[in-house]
C-alpha cells in the first residue's frame, strides 16, 4: 500500500505537485493552533531549486483529497553536502500559527485601569486631577479625583482627563463607562461630562453630562453610533462649571470604575458599531479571538469559523506595549481554558478554516497501546494553590491566591503552590481569580503527559470513519484501550480498562509511517513557549 | 524464434531509434546469463507493534538495479576501446532508455536508466584484440514500462443518463498501477452572468476494485420531500431547462432554523464516500440571503450530522453540485479485515435526511444526492483530484506521470496553473487485475444545462515488476 500522500507546493508562479522530490516528510498540528509544521527534504539542485520566501505546502490525503497538513515556508535550508548531496531541507510553519504572529502591534479590547488616563486640559491652576483616592475616608476605591483650591473662581473653570487607548493603538473607541461620586450635596452648575475625542483632541461630542451629587452615580455608559461617531479614538472626563463660585473643601468630584472598550470588528471585518455591544464592562474569549483575527490575519477565514460563545468575563485586555493575535488568545485561553481555536485546511475561498471551540468532553478517537504508549505522570504538577501576580488597575503590584483541597495532596499532608505571573495587560482581581482556577483545573492530578503512538486506522467519532493516523486532530479526548484508568479531570469514572486523554499534538513521520499524539501536557504550556519566543522583544515583562 | 535483444534507444516507442546495440551487434555481447534485473526492493513504513505481526503503514519501491555482464568482443584494440567509450558516453549521462525483449519473447520493456557506475572491466592479459569483460551496474526507475497504451473516451455529465463515470472495458496492462495521462477540452464560455466556463473546474476520482466503484445518484424524485412549515414552503417545481432531472424540490419563505428538505434510502457498498448535493440556494427576487447550511443525517438519526455544508447564495437558482463532505457509509459499518474474512452485518442499506439549516429568507433548489465512492473497504485504490483551468484556457493537460497540470490557450500557448488550482494530488491511475473506474464532476457554480459529456485523451504506460508479458 503507497501511503497516500501528496506535498503540493504554491508559489508566486503557480502550483507544482512536488510529491516525487521529497523525502523525509513529516508534518504535525497542535491544539491550540490548528497545523504545526511540515518538514520535508526536496531533492532538487540548488540552481534549479527557487524557493519563494512565504511560499505555502499543503500536504494531501490523496485518496480523500483531504488536506492533512499545511504551511507557510518558514526556512528553505539548502544545502550542499557529501552525503545527501543537493537538498532543501524545507520547514514550513502552520498558517495558524505563522499569521497569528506576523502582526505585533499595540492593541486593546478593554481596559478598566487608571493607567492610562491622562490629564489633556486644564484652564485653571487651583483646579487638578488626579489618580488617588477620593477625600472622603473609609473608602480605599482608586479614583480619578478633581478637587479645586479653596476660594473664588471665575466661570468656565474645567479640566479633562482623558484615555488615549484606542489612539495609542491605531484603534477606534468603542465605548467608554465610569461612575462618579462628588463632595457637594447637589450641583447642577458643576458637570461631570463624557467626551470623545479625535486623535490630538480636535474636535470632541458630549457623550454624557450629570450634575454632581454626594452618592454615588449609576454607571455612565458612552457608546458609539449613539452617543459619538465611529471615528472617536479618545475617551474623556470633563469637569466644568460654567458659572463663577467659591470652592470649599467638598468641592471635589471622583470618577470611579472606568472602563474603555475598543471598537472591535465583525467577523467580516468590518467595524462593529453596535451601541448596546459596548453597554458592558466585560468582553469575552470568542469577542478577543474575532477582533484579533480579523484585524491581524487576513489569511484566516474569520467569516465562515464556528465559533463557540464563551461566559467568562474578561475585563482587562490591553497590550500598550505590542502584542500578536497569538499571544492575544494565549492569555484569553490562560484566564478561559475552556476553550481552544485552531487554523486548518485551505479552503476554496483563498482562506484557510479557523474554529474557535469549547472543549469537547465526549470521545473522538479510539486509540490503543498497540502501536507504543508512555504515560509519565509527574506528581510535581499537582498543585492545591496558585498565587497570581500582577499589576493592579492603579499600577500598584498585587497578587491573588487560590486555593482548592487536593485529595492527592491532602491524603499526604502536603501543600504545594505555585506562582503564575500575569503582568498588567490582562490582571484584574477577576481576571487573576478565573486564571488561578484555570491553573488549578489543570493541575488538580498529575497530568499523563505521555504519547502514544498511532500506526493504524482509527475511529473517529466525529467524522464517523475510520481515519488514517495523520489525520488525527488534536484538541480532542482519545480513549485508549488498554491502559489502566488514573485519576485525572478528563477520565471517566468507571474503571473500564481504558482511559481518556486529550490529544494536544499530532506529529506524523513518513518515514516511521506512525503518528505521534501528545497527550493531555498542559495544552498552554507548549504554546506559551513558542508565543514567548516570539514575543520576548516586544512584550513587557 | 526470436533473438535476445537489448539495445539502448532514444525512447519507449514500437520503432525507436537505437542508439546502442548491447548484444548481438559486434563488439558488444550479453555473456551467458549476462543479464539480471530482478523486481526492485519495496522500503515499508512500518512500526514494531505490541499485537503479532507488524503494522505496515505504507510501502515504496526503491531504485531497480539492472545488472548486465558483456563481452566486447572484437579482433582490435582500437574498436574494443570504442565501443567501451560509446557505452561510457550513455552511462555517465543524465538518463538514457534501455529496450529489452527476451530470447523468443515479442514484446518489448523498456528501463529508464539513470546515471550508473561500470561496475567491473576485466582484462585478458596477453591479448590484443581487445576482449574485455564487462559488469554494468545501471540503476533504473523501479519499473520496467510497456508500449503506451493511448486513446479516447467520454464521460457523461448527468448521473441521470449514463452516470459521470467510465468504467475501463479492457484490461489494464502492466503489473502495477500506472499513473494516467489525460487532456480535455475546456471550450465551453458560459454566458455573462452564468458563472465560470463549463468545464473549467472538475473533480476527478480513479478506482480500483474487485467490481466497478459506481457513483450512486438519488434524486429528489426517489425520496419523501419534508413538510411545508415553521414559514418555509416545500413544494417540487419542474422545469426541464433548470433541472437536470427535470424538476427539484423548491424551499421558498423565510425560516431561521433546521427543516427536513427529504429523506430516502440507498444500498451502498461498505466504505467512505464523498457525498455531492445538487443544490441552488439564491437571492433570485428576495434580496440577499443568508448562506443556507445543508446537512446529511443517517440512521439512526439523532446524533449531528454524517456531513454538512455551508452554502453560498449564489444569484442564479439553478443547481450546482456542493461538496458536502466525506462519509462512512453505511453509519459506522465496520472496517473489513480483507475480502472474506470480515465478519459483522452485512447489510448495506443507508437511510438518510437532507436538512437545511436557513437563517431568514429562503430561496433554494435541492435536486438529489450523489454519492462518490472515496476508498471503499473493497477497493484496492482511491485517488482525488481537483483540478481549476485557467480562465482562458481551452485545452486541460493532466498528467499523472510527472504529476503536473498544464493548460493550453486559444491561441495554442502554454498556461500554467494559477495557484492552489490543484487539489487533491491523487493523480488518476489504472490498476491492473482489477475493474478500473475514472469519475469526472464539474465543479463549475453554474453549468451549462443540460451539461454535455466530456471528451477525454488518454495514455498510459504499463509498468512492469520484471518483463512484459507477449499481450498485456
Amino acid at each position: 500500500m503507497s501511503i497516500g500522500l501528496g506535498v503540493r507546493l504554491d508559489g508566486p508562479d503557480g502550483s507544482a505537485d512536488i510529491s516525487g522530490l521529497i523525502g523525509g516528510l513529516k508534518f504535525g498540528s497542535v491544539a491550540p493552533g490548528g497545523f504545526a509544521s511540515v518538514e520535508l527534504t526536496l531533492s532538487r539542485p540548488l540552481s534549479t531549486s527557487d524557493l519563494h520566501p512565504f511560499s505555502r505546502l499543503v500536504v494531501f490525503d490523496t485518496e480523500t483529497g483531504r488536506q492533512v497538513g499545511g504551511g507557510r515556508l518558514l526556512e528553505p535550508g539548502k544545502t550542499v553536502d557529501a552525503s545527501s548531496g543537493q537538498v532543501a531541507q524545507i520547514t514550513a510553519l502552520g498558517e495558524g500559527l505563522a499569521a497569528t504572529q506576523d502582526v505585533t502591534a499595540p492593541y486593546f479590547l478593554i481596559d478598566l485601569g487608571f493607567d492610562q488616563w491622562v490629564q489633556i486640559d486644564r484652564n485653571r491652576k487651583a483646579i487638578s486631577a488626579s489618580s488617588g483616592q477620593a477625600p472622603k475616608g473609609g473608602n480605599n476605591n482608586d479614583a480619578l479625583v478633581m478637587q479645586m483650591e479653596n476660594g473664588g473662581f471665575s466661570a468656565n473653570v474645567g479640566i479633562i482627563m482623558a484615555h488615549r487607548g484606542p489612539a495609542l493603538c491605531g484603534m477606534q473607541l468603542g465605548g467608554f463607562s465610569f461612575r462618579h461620586d462628588s463632595g457637594m450635596v447637589a450641583s447642577s452648575a458643576w458637570r461631570i461630562r463624557g467626551r470623545a475625542y479625535s486623535t490630538g483632541y480636535g474636535s470632541s461630542q458630549i457623550t454624557t453630562d450629570d450634575g454632581l451629587t454626594n452618592t454615588m452615580s449609576a454607571r455612565r455608559y458612552s457608546s458609539v453610533t449613539r452617543d459619538f461617531t465611529a471615528s472617536r479614538t479618545v475617551a474623556a472626563v470633563h469637569w466644568f462649571n460654567g458659572s463663577s463660585g467659591t470652592a470649599d473643601d467638598n468641592t471635589w468630584s471622583a470618577m470611579y470604575y472606568p472602563c474603555v472598550l475598543a471598537q472591535r470588528l465583525t467577523p467580516q471585518r468590518d467595524p462593529y458599531v453596535t451601541a448596546s455591544a459596548y453597554d458592558v464592562t466585560e468582553v469575552y474569549a470568542h469577542d478577543a479571538f474575532i477582533d484579533s483575527l480579523a484585524r491581524f490575519c487576513p489569511s484566516l477565514d474569520i467569516e465562515n469559523a464556528r465559533i463557540d460563545t464563551a461566559t467568562l468575563p474578561l475585563q482587562q485586555l490591553a497590550w500598550y506595549d505590542g502584542v500578536n493575535a497569538m499571544g492575544v488568545m494565549e492569555d484569553v485561553l490562560a484566564q478561559d481554558a475552556a476553550f481552544t481555536w485552531a487554523a486548518w485546511e485551505l479552503q476554496d475561498n483563498g482562506l484557510h478554516a479557523v474554529e474557535f471551540r469549547e472543549h469537547d468532553t465526549d470521545v473522538r478517537y479510539e486509540l490503543t497501546v498497540d502501536g507504543g504508549f508512555s504515560q509519565p505522570a509527574p506528581s510535581t504538577e499537582v498543585y492545591d494553590a496558585v498565587v497570581v501576580r500582577g499589576k493592579s488597575q492603579n499600577g500598584r503590584d498585587n497578587s491573588v491566591t487560590v486555593t482548592r483541597a487536593n485529595a492527592l495532596l491532602d491524603e499526604v499532608g502536603l501543600h504545594r503552590t505555585a506562582t503564575i505571573d500575569m503582568g498588567s495587560e490582562t490582571y484584574s482581581t477577576t481576571a487573576a481569580t478565573q486564571a488561578g482556577n484555570a491553573f488549578l483545573d489543570e493541575h488538580v492530578n498529575p497530568p499523563n503527559a505521555g504519547t502514544v503512538n498511532v500506526a493504524q486506522r482509527v475511529w473517529d467519532h466525529v467524522e464517523r470513519r475510520y481515519v488514517k493516523p495523520f489525520e488525527i486532530r488534536p484538541g480532542w479526548n482519545a480513549r485508549v484501550f488498554g491502559v489502566q484508568p488514573k485519576r485525572d479531570t478528563l477520565n471517566s469514572g468507571a474503571q473500564d480498562g481504558s482511559t481518556i486523554f486529550r490529544i494536544v499534538s499530532m506529529n506524523f513521520d513518513t518515514n516511521e509511517g506512525v503518528a505521534v499524539c501528545e497527550l493531555d501536557t498542559p495544552e498552554l504550556t507548549q504554546m506559551r513557549a513558542i508565543a514567548r519566543l516570539a514575543r520576548s522583544r516586544t512584550r513587557r515583562a | 524464434m526470436s533473438t535476445e535483444q537489448l539495445q539502448i534507444v532514444d525512447g519507449v516507442s514500437e520503432t525507436p531509434t537505437v542508439l546502442l546495440d548491447l548484444h548481438n551487434s559486434a563488439p558488444l555481447c550479453v555473456a551467458q546469463n549476462g543479464f539480471s534485473s530482478p523486481p526492485p526492493a519495496l522500503r515499508e513504513s512500518a512500526s514494531a507493534a505490541l499485537g503479532d505481526g507488524d503494522i505496515v503503514t505504507g510501502s515504496s519501491y526503491a531504485d531497480r538495479v539492472v545488472t548486465i555482464n558483456l563481452h566486447v568482443l572484437s579482433d582490435a584494440q582500437g574498436a574494443s576501446l570504442e565501443a567501451l567509450q560509446a557505452l561510457h558516453r550513455f552511462v555517465d549521462s543524465a538518463g538514457f532508455w534501455l529496450r529489452r525483449v527476451p530470447a523468443g519473447g515479442s514484446s518489448p520493456t523498456f528501463y529508464r536508466v539513470k546515471r550508473s557506475p561500470m561496475a567491473a572491466i576485466n582484462e585478458y592479459n596477453g591479448r590484443d584484440d581487445g576482449l574485455r569483460t564487462v559488469q554494468l551496474d545501471l540503476r533504473a526507475d523501479p519499473f520496467g514500462y510497456g508500449l503506451p497504451v493511448s486513446g479516447t473516451l467520454s464521460i457523461g455529465a448527468d448521473p441521470t443518463s449514463g452516470g459521470i463515470s467510465y468504467v475501463w472495458p479492457d484490461e489494464v496492462q502492466g503489473d502495477v498501477p500506472a499513473p494516467l495521462q489525460l487532456s480535455h477540452p475546456v471550450d465551453y464560455v458560459a454566458p455573462v452572468g452564468y458563472g465560470p466556463s463549463y468545464g473549467r473546474e472538475r473533480a476527478w476520482f480513479s478506482t480500483a476494485a474487485a467490481d466497478a466503484c459506481q457513483v450512486t445518484w438519488v434524486p429528489h424524485s426517489a425520496m419523501t420531500r419534508g413538510s411545508s412549515g415553521g414559514g418555509l414552503t416545500l413544494s417540487t417545481v419542474s422545469d426541464s431547462g433548470r433541472f437536470m432531472t427535470g424538476s427539484a424540490i423548491r424551499l421558498a419563505g423565510t425560516k431561521t432554523g433546521e427543516s427536513t428538505v427529504a429523506s430516502g434510502a440507498t444500498s451502498l457498498a461498505a466504505g467512505n464516500y464523498r457525498v455531492y448535493g445538487r443544490i441552488a440556494s439564491s437571492d433570485i427576487g428576495a434580496g440577499v440571503v443568508p448562506p443556507i447550511t445543508w446537512r446529511m443525517y443517517c440512521y439512526p438519526y439523532g446524533d449531528g450530522p454524517m456531513v454538512e455544508a455551508k452554502h453560498e447564495t449564489s444569484d442564479q437558482l439553478i443547481p450546482g453540485w456542493v461538496d458536502m463532505g466525506l462519509a462512512r457509509l453505511p453509519k459506522g459499518a465496520p472496517l473489513a479485515t480483507g475480502g472474506s474474512m470480515a465478519w459483522g452485518a452485512s447489510s448495506e442499506a443507508v437511510a438518510f435526511q437532507v436538512e437545511a439549516v436557513t437563517a431568514g429568507v429562503v430561496a433554494a433548489h435541492f435536486e438529489g444526492l450523489l454519492f462518490v465512492p472515496a476508498g471503499l473497504d473493497a477497493a484496492s485504490s482511491s485517488r482525488y483530484l481537483g483540478a481549476r483551468a485557467p480562465s482562458s484556457s481551452r485545452v486541460a493537460y493532466l498528467d499523472g506521470v510527472g504529476q503536473a497540470a498544464s493548460f493550453v490557450d486559444e491561441a495554442s500557448m502554454p498556461m500554467p496553473p494559477e495557484v492552489a488550482s490543484i487539489e487533491g494530488l491523487g493523480w488518476p491511475a489504472l490498476v491492473p487485475g482489477q475493474v478500473n473506474t475514472l469519475h469526472s464532476l464539474s465543479r463549475d457554480t453554474v453549468p451549462e444545462l443540460p451539461e454535455p459529456s466530456l471528451p477525454l485523451t488518454f495514455r498510459y504506460f504499463p509498468r512492469y515488476l520484471y518483463a512484459r508479458p507477449a499481450l498485456s
